[in-house]
């Protein structure tokens, strides 16, 4: 149904595309205009926040909001390294067992109460306390012992050293004296108004409608420009699309699609910078291992040659994407750009099928062995457009070497809770986002195949798991980047899933907005840093 | 009469109790609960996590359980707390959307009505004239024409081309600094789409119907004798034959008793209209099950008062109703 109604959108747009265009906008040529306050950004965002305290909450409508008011002791900077943001520095003990905090000084809330070392560590209590319904708890209960020595040094210790405890220190920080007498957090007024130490202070929310910050004047760092965020809420991404192109919004991320087919005219061009990077995440073809069919190491090679990527991207991302060769995205530091990569090659994946048994003896073009044949069904969700099509040409491309696959495309949570959940499946399409920190131990580790656990796929390889415990043991950058680099040589070989393609985030950003400076972390991550030039700010009206 | 009314809402009593058992049951039946949707997939939630949220939920009691606690909330119209983690009341949550699905609906089939009746009218009195035949099948387009497309052609139109509309929402975002003159204009001008759009689809059904109806009773014998009486058509037309048609109109309007409240998800995602179809899509998404039992009762509630009203209306209206 979505997919028919973009579609529909999409020949729409390219019908109407001859008439006349009225512009809206003034303005053409980027304005040389220095950095001012004022103006504020409209964005689109499908869902509605359902509350505004990260710790309890899980869509991304709602992270995304909190940010902006709330900061965590670290956060993931341009090039995806740590670095502080409440916390000025910090120190690992030399067994690694203990990390030591101090704090920035002289920040204050929103409220004007100053920030100390006793928010951080009510902060952890709240995460542990049975009565707060978080679902990221775990990084918190691996901590022994949380104290604060004095109102600017905070410090916590491990049992054994856990790497990954480092980052889920970006956790938001919250007000001690604002949610002390509420014992369930997301029932205090905090989760609809919050008060936070973040760069926008929040203004309103009107439920199913949008969400209006203002700038900080405060803000520990610097003032934002933008004078306020305000975030509608549009749950049709065809109407989100007509809203840009009428001025309605000033960012949203684009499709493909819309990337290289609806946005090349010279008005868009006049109105819009489009950026294109790495998103975080990729798609994959899963397989599960104890499958009589792809227990053998061979034929998932010999998939990882059959299946053409290249083909894929262009097909399904219009090229605005890379091929996947591991679990980690290029650029970041876990990344092995050197592993066994497996360029499209129907001839060797073929020969690999035959060294393993599969031959095509009775003639009716699809592999036999022992009297049955190469048969498979692969699972995808409905709705998911890529995934559907990548799907088609991965069938087309195993047509070629023999091996027949039909494809079941599933509701979202059938899928998962029926299939992927009670392990009835022979091999899926699905995509995981990564995280900055290379900590994949739920994915990948042995331990992890239980019901509802995220290895389903059943991969289990001794020295995997050794190197998944060394790489999360271990504060040192260099002795972790070696595990990862062998855990991605192994993944390789050994193909557990055929990695396919990492897409593109396709971000579009109003053109009167400034300072917008692509990294490997996005654009998102300076954004108090935008700004509109004065002669061209837009809502005057929110002029602080 | 008034003893009839008492024993038709008593009656309505188990036949909410009957509706919610088996909108409960199906809906636990579906795959996923609340905190599957919310974690599915994400490796941050270890499954320790999940019973813990589980359990905040209640969702580890026995369905039973579950469904006589609800039940008993339910008696004392206390519809829960929504499973979003904003935990606002269900009442809260749908009372707060009510305004907006409300007027549209009223808005939108006030206009079918006024176009709807003339054209159904006029269309049965020039039977198989160019009118009617236009008419009919422009109506019938209307009708087959989906909805989120006429939708967004006319957001191009007249929202990216011509820029005289805008595409969606309830208000701009400058609303606050408008005069009063320009808060109407813009809250009108909003709604004229969405208005439009919702009608348009809603227009063939009932012309058809008037026109059907309008055709049956001129028809009649009486039509007959009136005009044999030397009674202006006007008169024979508007008087006669309208009222009679019209009669069967008191049922449909007894059952669009519910979808004034219903809202539609199609055009409120469209528009992006914060109305209760998407409140209660979202709640179904996210299996909000106190949302959605909420929703559903009241919708089985609207149903029914709608019913006995168009029963009471009708015998208001049609004396032979009433004897018999």
């Amino acid at each position: 149904m979505k997919i028919a109604r973009i579609v529909v959108a999409a020949l729409a747009v390219v019908l109407l595309a001859g008439c006349a265009k009225k512009e809206k906008e003034a303005g053409g040529e980027a304005s040389t205009g220095a950095p001012a306050i004022g103006d504020a950004i409209v964005q689109g965002s499908i869902g509605d926040v359902s509350g505004f305290l990260a710790a309890v909450t899980s869509d991304s409508a709602s992270h995304t909001a909190a940010g902006y008011v709330f900061n965590g002791l670290v956060r993931y900077d341009k090039d995806l390294k740590l670095e502080g943001e409440l916390a000025e520095s910090w120190e690992v003990s030399p067994d690694g067992k203990r990390i030591t905090f101090h704090l920035r000084k002289g920040v204050m809330w929103q409220d004007g109460k100053p920030f100390t070392s006793d928010d951080v560590l009510f902060t952890y209590r709240k995460m542990i306390d049975p009565n707060t319904p978080t679902a990221y708890a775990e990084n918190f209960k691996q901590v022994t012992r949380a104290e604060a020595p004095d109102p600017h040094t905070f410090v916590v210790e491990y049992e054994k050293p856990f790497a990954p405890a480092l980052a889920s220190w970006g956790m938001h920080v919250l007000p001690k004296h604002l949610l002390e007498e509420y014992p369930d957090i997301s029932r205090s007024p905090l989760n609809k108004k919050p008060v936070g130490t973040g760069p926008f202070r929040f203004l309103e929310w009107k439920t199913g409608a949008k969400t209006v910050f203002e700038a900080n004047p405060d803000y520990f760092e610097d003032r934002p420009y933008l004078s306020r965020v305000i975030t509608r809420v549009i749950p049709d991404p065809a109407t989100t699309f007509l809203e840009l192109k009428s001025g309605g919004i000033d960012m949203t991320g684009l499709t493909p699609l819309q990337y290289t087919r609806q946005t090349e005219t010279k008005e868009f061009r006049k109105s819009f910078n489009k950026y294109r990077y790495l998103s975080f995440g990729y798609t994959y073809l899963g397989f599960r291992l104890s499958h009589p069919l792809f227990s053998d190491r061979r034929v998932r090679q010999a998939f990882a040659y059959a299946i053409h990527k290249k083909e894929i991207i262009d097909g399904v991302l219009f090229g605005l994407g890379q091929e996947a060769t591991g679990p980690y995205l290029p650029r970041t530091w876990a990344y092995n750009p050197d592993v066994k990569k497996y360029p499209y090659d129907p001839e060797k994946a073929k020969a690999l099928l035959v060294e393993a048994g599969w031959k095509d003896t009775d003639g009716d073009g699809i592999l036999d062995k022992e009297g049955r044949d190469f048969a498979f069904t692969v699972l995808t969700n409905a709705g998911n457009e890529s995934r559907a099509k990548t799907a088609a040409i991965i069938q087309q491309n195993l047509a070629a070497v023999g091996v027949k696959m039909e494809i079941r495309t599933l509701e979202w949570a059938a899928f998962i809770n029926e299939f992927v959940d009670k392990r009835k499946f022979d091999a899926v399409i699905l995509g995981w986002g990564l995280d900055p920190d290379p900590d994949q131990y739920d994915i990948w580790s042995s331990k992890k195949t239980g019901p509802k656990e995220f290895n389903f796929v059943g991969f289990a390889n001794d020295e995997v798991d050794r190197l998944l415990e060394e790489g999360r043991r271990t504060f040192d950058m260099e002795k972790r980047k070696k595990a990862y680099f062998r855990i991605q040589e192994i993944m390789a070989e050994e193909q557990p899933y055929v990695f396919l393609y990492y897409p593109d985030a396709l971000p579009v950003v109003h053109k009167r907005i400034h300072g917008i400076e692509p990294a490997p972390a996005g654009i998102s991550y300076n954004f108090i840093k935008w700004y509109v030039p004065a002669d061209r700010q837009r809502y005057t009206t929110f002029q602080q | 009469m008034l003893r009839y009314i008492a024993r038709r809402l008593l009656l309505t009593v188990p036949l909410v109790i009957g509706i919610s058992l088996i909108s409960f049951l199906v809906i636990y039946a579906a795959p996923g609960g609340p905190v599957e949707m919310a974690t599915d997939l994400n490796p941050k939630v270890t499954a320790e996590a999940r019973e813990r949220l589980q359990a905040y939920y209640g969702l580890d009691q026995p369905i039973h359980v579950q469904y006589v606690q609800w039940l008993g909330r339910m008696a004392t119209l206390d519809f829960g707390q929504s499973f979003s983690r904003d935990g606002r009341q269900v009442s809260e949550k749908i009372a707060e959307r009510i305004p907006v699905t409300l007027s549209i609906n009223v808005l939108s089939m006030f206009l079918i009505f006024l176009i709807a009746v003339p054209l159904g009218i006029y269309s049965a009195v020039r039977k198989d004239s160019w009118f009617d035949r236009i008419t009919t099948v422009a109506v019938f387009t209307g009708f087959a024409v989906p909805t989120f497309w006429l939708a967004l052609l006319l957001m191009i139109l007249f929202g990216v081309k011509l820029g005289w509309l805008p595409i969606s929402g309830l208000v701009s975002m400058e609303y606050e600094s408008f005069s009063f003159a320009g808060k109407v204009w813009d809250r009108v001008s909003h709604l004229i789409l969405p208005v439009f759009v919702s009608a348009f689809g809603g227009l063939a059904g009932l012309s058809r119907y008037m026109r059907s109806n309008m055709l049956e009773v001129i028809r009649q014998d009486y039509i007959a004798a009136a005009r044999a009486k030397g009674l202006p058509e006007r008169t024979v037309v508007f008087r006669h034959a309208m009222r009679n048609a019209l009669l069967p109109f008191i049922t449909i309007l007894g059952l669009s008793v519910p979808g004034l409240l219903g809202g539609s998800v199609i055009f409120e995602s469209i528009f992006a209209i914060p109305g209760l179809g998407q409140l209660f899509y979202q709640g179904v998404l996210s299996r909000d099950y106190p949302l959605i039992m909420g929703s559903l009762v009241i919708g089985a509630f609207l149903t029914l008062i709608g019913n006995l009203l168009a029963d009471v209306g009708y015998a208001y209206a049609d004396p032979r109703i009433r004897t018999e």
